[in-house]
């Protein structure tokens, strides 16, 4: 028997691991599920707590669409939240002006900085923004666009100070970006129209136990099933944990025998490719519409690339044994929908529930 | 199995009992998750008992697995491929997550043990 002369990698690849380098996504994209896990599913929570965590900024402000239930998606970009007048009056100013960092940040999709605005240069680019903002007192404004695991949402955040320089700092880039895909996130989340409340505060203990974090108060239980919807943030040490909650909340609505193996086989597929290919980390989500159970299962790595994903049946013989996850998920799932960009990828998973005769 | 000689559980959620008989055959049954995680700590341990029983046959119960996805079924098949002639390795029984997995992958057998027939089809 040769069973032990056999190499490694016919087992697992080695090639990409969590967070190795087929699967890392951009600097401090891990922060980005941790900030959604704390301070989420409310925006205007998140948005208070990153006036104090970003760095060197006097306030923020944030204008997004409102999404409208299907494409195309949103509207004209309104102020979601501001965290005082001042930011307040910056972002009204550059809806009703027509132009400003905010609008530029939207348009080009990428981040806009303005060190000082008193400097000629940017009365010229934004004639009637930069006098109103300067009559404001801001010398200083950041935008960055919202755009995250493959969702870009019309609008964008404001950083501003009323010292000119003040956010010309790396430090300020980096937690400003992670901000921003954070409150991306939160705005995704409210496409689905569902009360995540409970499922983040649920998510955010059973999180910490997971990472044998301390709990304050008495001992928490962590077995039971949970209830839906269900939001949970997972890498290769809890995908096991979350793979086993969805099993069982599957059956407690409706799914039974094969459907059950076959379901959480395909969730299992999905995470799998969150954590050895989208950057270690990812969140699932998991509610019920429709008479379908549906997951979604994100990630912010570098997005599912032709070369990644064959969807063919794989040879169990040989080859690399991570490579037909989608191959799976569509023989075992009702509907399989996949975005994905440079900033990550969606997997929107549905089985649909067999009506049982009320007997 | 009431006689468990050797009882290894690994964080992982995975548990691999082994038990001698007197006609030689040894009974190996796995319990938990066979997944990408606990397939490298499976080989390991089925290197172990491998190295360790030259006679006889090998009997593998599957029908306590909880969940098995494309690793743990690769390294089925990659027991299969080993099998030298000296011994005959056998899967005697299957859960129904194995079941799944096999009948996916239109698999007709698969170290002497046959998935049950599809209900149905997508």
């Amino acid at each position: 028997m040769r069973f032990s002369a056999m190499t490694d990698d016919q087992f697992s690849a080695q090639s990409s691991g969590p967070g190795g380098s087929g699967g890392r996504g951009r600097p401090g994209q891990d922060r980005v599920w941790s900030m959604v896990r704390t301070y989420g599913p409310d925006l205007a929570g998140l948005c208070r707590a990153g006036t104090a965590l970003i760095p060197d900024i006097a306030g923020l402000g944030l204008s997004a669409g409102r999404f409208a239930g299907g494409p195309p998606a949103g509207s004209t970009p309104h102020t979601r939240f501001s965290s005082d007048p001042t930011g307040s009056l910056l972002e009204a100013a550059q809806y009703t002006l027509d132009e400003g960092p905010c609008r530029d940040a939207a348009a080009t999709r990428a981040p806009v900085l303005a060190v000082d605005l008193t400097g000629a240069s940017w009365t010229r680019r934004w004639p009637r923004f930069t006098p109103a903002a300067l009559r404001a007192g801001i010398k200083a404004v950041y935008a960055l666009p919202l755009h995250a695991g493959a969702v870009r949402h019309d609008g964008a955040i404001d950083l501003y100070h009323q010292a000119p320089g003040r956010l010309d700092s790396s430090a300020v880039a980096q937690c400003a970006a992670v901000f921003a895909a954070a409150a991306a996130e939160l705005l995704t989340l409210e496409r689905l129209r569902l009360d995540f409340t409970e499922a983040f505060a649920a998510g955010r203990l059973r999180g910490a136990v997971a990472a044998g974090e301390a709990v304050s108060g008495p001992a928490v239980p962590v077995s039971g099933i949970p209830r839906l919807p269900l939001a949970r943030w997972f890498d290769q040490a809890t995908l096991a944990v979350v793979r086993r909650e969805v099993a069982a909340l599957s059956i407690r609505h409706g799914l039974s025998g094969d459907d059950t193996d076959r379901w959480t086989l395909a969730v299992h597929e999905a995470m799998t490719n969150a954590v050895w290919h989208g950057g270690g980390q990812g969140q699932l989500l998991m509610w019920r519409r429709d008479g379908r159970l549906w997951c979604e299962i994100s990630d912010h790595g570098p997005g599912i690339g032709h070369g990644t994903a064959p969807r063919c049946r794989p040879d169990l013989r040989g080859g690399r044994p991570d490579r037909h996850g989608l191959w799976l998920i569509e023989k075992t799932c009702t509907s399989l929908a996949i975005t994905t960009d440079t900033t990550g990828s969606r997997l929107l998973l549905s089985h649909r529930l067999k009506h049982h005769p009320s007997s | 199995m009431t006689t468990g000689s050797d009882r290894p559980t690994f964080p992982q959620h995975l548990t691999i009992t082994t038990a001698p008989s007197p006609s030689g055959t040894l009974t190996i049954t796995v319990t938990g998750d066979l997944e990408r995680d606990t397939a490298t700590t499976f080989r390991h341990h089925l290197t172990g008992i491998l190295d360790g029983h030259h006679a006889g046959d090998l009997d593998i119960d599957l029908s306590a697995v909880e969940f098995c996805d494309l690793a743990g079924l690769r390294l089925l098949y990659a027991l299969e491929r080993a099998t030298d002639g000296s011994h005959q390795v056998r899967i005697t029984a299957a859960s129904p997550a194995v079941d799944v997995l096999l009948q996916l992958c239109d698999t007709p057998a698969l170290l002497g043990y046959t998935p049950p027939p599809r209900p149905y089809r997508h």
